[in-house]
């Protein structure tokens, strides 16, 4: 107990440093999946055989192999494409893995609001895309908010991975400290807590966001 | 204001709609009756193009303009053509006002100071201007449909198709929809009508048609026509609904 407390004194600078760029990481990969998916999720519902193919291949590959795989070969694909630093390399590849779990959900919500409401809307004069934008995302997003929470917060952890290429983030600083440190029981346990006490937080913020929208109103539709 | 010749509609090989003729002149209030799956909500989906009727139908023509879908703005004519829903189809996240105002903002592109005093004008005839900050789920089913009433109004329509406006609601609800209505033909709207309210279409009705398996077999004056149908279909279908 003593060295793990020992651990995160000798450690806490590295640490919190760490702590912000896989906050980073996340943010901004999930910030791009987030378009990603939201992009992939139209192709899904467009009604063209060719996108949804696209999109279903996209997403098929993407569940059918595992990250760490993904992320060395988008790595390596991408800094042959472009000169990118490892940390928007990592955050791009994590994007792209995450976009088609959060394209799935997208599809799903959108596809959940009532027809009703896209037949009320185009009544009224307004085009597919204003329709869309004004009255059927609105629903969708909210409706979303739980399984996108969640999907953050794998997208978090799963963000460790980009350790591999050489980001300093929590699991990163972790590697690298056993290796001079010696007690790699006692500095994987800080990093798992710096990991566990992230999420903690997410989970709460997200649940005070549902509550809030719920409260707002009650009911989604009918 | 509404004149279809042949209308033909099919859903692959469903044959839904049967060379359906109908003229509906201004101020004129016209009732649809009929059974279930004769396909009275698929006509009034196509008077507004949110069905596209088949290649084959010879003609329909929206307050004078002969309307080609594969060409004309469709969002134009249905923003003339305001359309009232069995549920209501309101926008739950936005409020009673917001409901309103929406497609006068968006697609008319008032001004938002404009369209909230058009929208609480209109929130006024259809008694329910303390009401505008409420959300949808905070209002009566027949609230609701008043509602949806004035969104439809507020695009000033030339035309308002109902499709059975009252049928989700609990009886003693239906009077003030159907009070709402009322006045909006006294005032001269062209309505088309889908419901089984015969004292509404007796009162207001200048015309009733009967739909039996896609086509219009039967139609007439409302009283005349309640009281002597011409066809054993039409008679045995009243004979239901009376
Ligand atoms: N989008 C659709 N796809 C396939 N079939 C449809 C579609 N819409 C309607 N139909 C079919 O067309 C027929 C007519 O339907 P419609 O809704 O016009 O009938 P209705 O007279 O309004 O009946 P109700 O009184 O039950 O509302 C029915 O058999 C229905 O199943
Ligand atoms: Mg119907």
């Amino acid at each position: 107990m003593t060295a793990i407390i020992e651990i995160f004194i000798e450690n806490w600078e590295a640490f919190l440093f760490a702590t912000g760029m896989t906050l980073k990481l996340t943010a901004v990969s999930l910030v791009l999946a987030m378009v990603i998916g939201l992009v992939f999720a139209f192709f899904k519902i467009s009604g063209s055989k060719i996108l949804y193919s696209i999109a279903q291949l996209y997403i098929t590959v993407i569940r059918g192999t595992p990250l760490i795989v993904q992320l060395m070969f988008l790595y390596f694909g991408i800094i042959q494409l472009v000169v990118l630093p490892a940390f928007w390399a990592g955050a791009l590849a994590l994007a792209i893995h995450s976009g088609a779990y959060i394209a799935e959900i997208f599809r799903g919500s959108i596809q959940s609001i009532n027809r009703g409401q896209m037949e009320a809307a185009r009544s009224l004069g307004m085009t597919y895309p204003l329709a869309m934008r004004r009255i059927i995302l609105p629903q969708a997003f909210k409706r979303a908010i739980p399984a996108l929470g969640n999907q953050f917060i794998i997208g978090l952890k799963d963000s460790s991975l980009v350790a591999y290429l050489g980001v300093s983030e929590i699991y990163g600083t972790a590697l690298y400290a056993q290796a001079a440190n010696f007690q790699p029981f006692e500095t994987y346990m800080v990093a798992g807590c710096y990991y566990l006490v992230l999420v903690i937080i997410f989970t709460w913020l997200v649940n005070k966001l549902e509550q809030r929208l719920s409260v707002e109103q009650s009911e989604v539709t009918k | 204001m509404i004149r279809i010749k042949k209308l033909n509609k099919s859903f692959g090989s469903l044959h839904v709609l049967k060379d359906v003729d109908l003229s509906v002149s201004e101020r004129e209030v016209v009732v649809l009756i009929g059974a279930s799956g004769s396909g009275k909500s698929t006509l009034l989906r196509c008077i507004n193009f949110l069905e596209i009727p088949d290649s084959g139908s010879d003609e329909i023509s929206i307050m004078g303009q002969t309307v080609d879908p594969q060409k004309d703005n469709l969002n134009q004519i249905r923003s003339e053509v305001g359309m009232v829903f069995q549920h209501f189809n309101l926008f739950p996240h936005r409020s009673v006002l917001e409901n309103v105002t929406e497609a006068p903002i968006f697609v008319r592109k008032l001004k938002k100071s404009a369209a909230v005093d058009m929208a609480m004008q209109l929130l006024k005839k259809v008694g329910l201007a303390d009401k505008a900050k409420s959300y949808p789920d905070q209002l009566s089913g027949g609230q609701k449909q008043r509602v949806a009433i004035a969104r439809a109004l507020a695009m000033s329509p030339k035309i308002m198709l109902f499709d059975e406006p009252t049928s989700a609601l609990d009886p003693e609800l239906v009077g003030e929809v159907l009070q709402v209505m009322k006045e909006l033909a006294k005032e001269g709207m062209t309505m088309v009508v889908v419901t089984h309210e015969m004292g509404f279409a007796r009162e207001v009705g200048d015309r009733v048609m009967v739909m039996d398996e896609g086509r219009i077999i039967e139609e007439g004056e409302p009283v005349e026509l309640f009281q002597n149908p011409k066809l054993e279909r039409t008679q045995k279908f009243l004979s239901q609904i009376l």
